[in-house]
């Protein structure tokens, strides 16, 4: 416990700026992604074949071990934060895409019809109909994701994208237990605090919504 | 007379079994996680396998891990530098001191902990600092003390654990003065060459047998002010395992006298640069330099 003040005392600006990093990394990724699955997603509920296409790069990106990737895409796009973005990319969008599909086509074709009913155009549709009611599967993809994203992006400090892996490698080769645990613990915090937040945010849109 | 002959044939087999002598000693090499390390280790492993040992491979731990497995003796020796042992690890302070002095404190210091180190290999594998050879003519940069006057224009290319290690950074520091780099990021240890070449980075610290330094591209500066002493290559063994077999020590001081900087250097190239195996290098050398007397 010692050894923690110590830490915080001695390199409290420089845990900061990796925090700093690590959301910043971490954020920009999940940015990324929303603009890359939504729209695709969406798609995919009207198209079947599309979720289909979507659901099977899915489990595609799945399967490449995010480690792998980043060295693998150190010859394409050099080092630093660029090939971390991709590689961090990659791992959200699974979920994201999956959710997404599933959220809009879960959205009862009754209520659709309702709002066509009601002299709804298609942008009235998507924005006061389906949107609501795919909100939270929507919200549940990006919980999935972000988390996945704060814990991997962890191993972007091996590429010099910086974060609060470094904190975590340094304490590896020097076999200091305390900056694995100060590393660690803060990215588990994170991953933590992302889930339970967008838990208690599922849970309100939902007791909020529509139909309700 | 069936039976018979099946108990005759059972009781031929055990005694087969009985004579056969008793299974090679186990010995585990381990390295750490670069190519000198990987290469250096695997030198032995090959040579003692060739004496008659079987040989169990632990490569690519982290350097405060194997120092701590090899006290425990989940790993029974690995290739070390004297002077890692006597700043990084005893945290003693060798600056200026001569390779056989460094060496001396290194095999006193860990003897304490039931390790010991064999002897010393002519190669010496010292901590430097290299930059790109455009950026060193740029800013006239020829030795370390150069290099801290114009630290405010470089980008230094670093691990963490350089950042943190008494014998890196802080090192470098309390002997040529505060370093205040435009930018400091740290990349995985293998990547740092291909990060300079790219021109990402500008400043790196190396080792100075690196295979990449004899390329034109990189010039290593020369440390004005002594701050790191010899790193001799030395094997570094559990004693327990050299007490109960003093062949080992033997076969792994052989290989060492062998050792020379050129030589590292050479080896390093091969695989860094040429992009060879480690394995296939190591066994390349070990088939070539050591004959059967070498081994026994």
């Amino acid at each position: 416990m010692n050894a923690v003040v110590t830490y915080f005392q001695t390199y409290g600006g420089e845990y900061w700026q990796e925090v700093g990093q690590h959301l910043l990394l971490s954020g920009l990724a999940l940015a990324i992604s929303l603009v890359i699955a939504l729209p695709l997603g969406y798609w995919g509920s009207k198209q079947p074949r599309v979720a289909a296409v979507c659901t099977a790069f899915s489990q595609l990106l799945r399967i490449v071990p995010s480690l792998a990737l980043l060295f693998l895409l150190i010859p394409l796009l050099g080092t630093g934060l660029v090939p971390a973005l991709v590689a961090l990319v990659a791992l959200a969008l699974p979920p994201l895409l999956v959710n997404t599909v599933l959220g809009f086509t879960q959205v009862d074709p009754t209520l659709k019809e309702v709002g066509v009913a009601l002299g709804m155009d298609a942008r009235q549709l998507r924005r006061q109909v389906e949107l609501p009611l795919a909100l939270p599967y929507l919200l549940n993809g990006v919980k999935l994701a972000l988390v996945e994203i704060i814990a991997s992006a962890s191993l972007a400090a091996y590429i010099g994208a910086g974060g609060l892996g470094v904190l975590i490698f340094t304490g590896l080769g020097l076999y200091n237990l305390t900056y694995v645990t100060i590393g660690g613990g803060s990215v588990a915090l994170l991953s933590l605090a992302t889930m339970v937040g967008f838990d208690l945010l599922i849970k309100k849109v939902k007791a909020n919504g529509p139909g309700n | 007379m069936k039976k018979r002959l099946t108990l005759m044939v059972l009781l031929a087999l055990v005694t087969c079994l009985l004579a056969i002598p008793a299974r090679a000693a186990t010995i585990t090499v381990g390295s750490k996680a670069f190519t000198e390390s990987e290469l250096v280790s695997e030198l032995y492993a090959d040579a003692l396998s060739r004496a008659g040992f079987h040989v169990v491979r632990k490569q690519d731990l982290s350097s405060a891990v194997i120092y701590r497995a090899t006290q425990t003796g989940q790993v029974d020796l690995y290739p070390e530098y004297t002077g890692t042992i006597v700043l990084a690890y005893l945290k003693k302070d060798a600056s200026g001191k001569p390779a056989a002095a460094v060496a001396r404190l290194a095999a006193r210091g860990v003897k304490k902990l039931g390790l010991v180190t064999l002897t010393p290999a002519p190669a010496d594998d010292r901590q430097g600092i290299a930059v790109r050879t455009v950026v060193a003519k740029r800013y006239h940069l020829k030795t370390i003390s150069d290099l801290q006057r114009q630290a405010s224009h470089l980008r230094f290319v670093s691990q963490g654990e350089f950042d943190k290690r008494s014998d890196g950074l802080p090192g470098m520091e309390r002997v040529y003065g505060k370093f205040r780099f435009k930018r400091v990021t740290d990349y995985a240890d293998g990547l740092k060459y291909r990060v300079l070449a790219s021109g990402a980075g500008d400043v790196a610290p190396v080792s100075t047998t690196d295979g990449q330094l004899t390329s034109k591209q990189f010039t290593l500066l020369k440390d004005d002010r002594h701050l790191w002493p010899a790193y001799n290559l030395v094997p570094l063994a559990n004693r327990k395992v050299i007490e109960q077999h003093p062949k080992v020590a033997r076969v792994l001081n052989q290989v060492d006298a062998k050792l020379t900087t050129a030589t590292l250097i050479r080896l390093n190239r091969q695989v860094t640069v040429e992009g060879k195996n480690y394995r296939q290098v190591a066994r390349a050398w070990v088939k070539k330099h050591l004959k059967g007397g070498d081994l026994r």
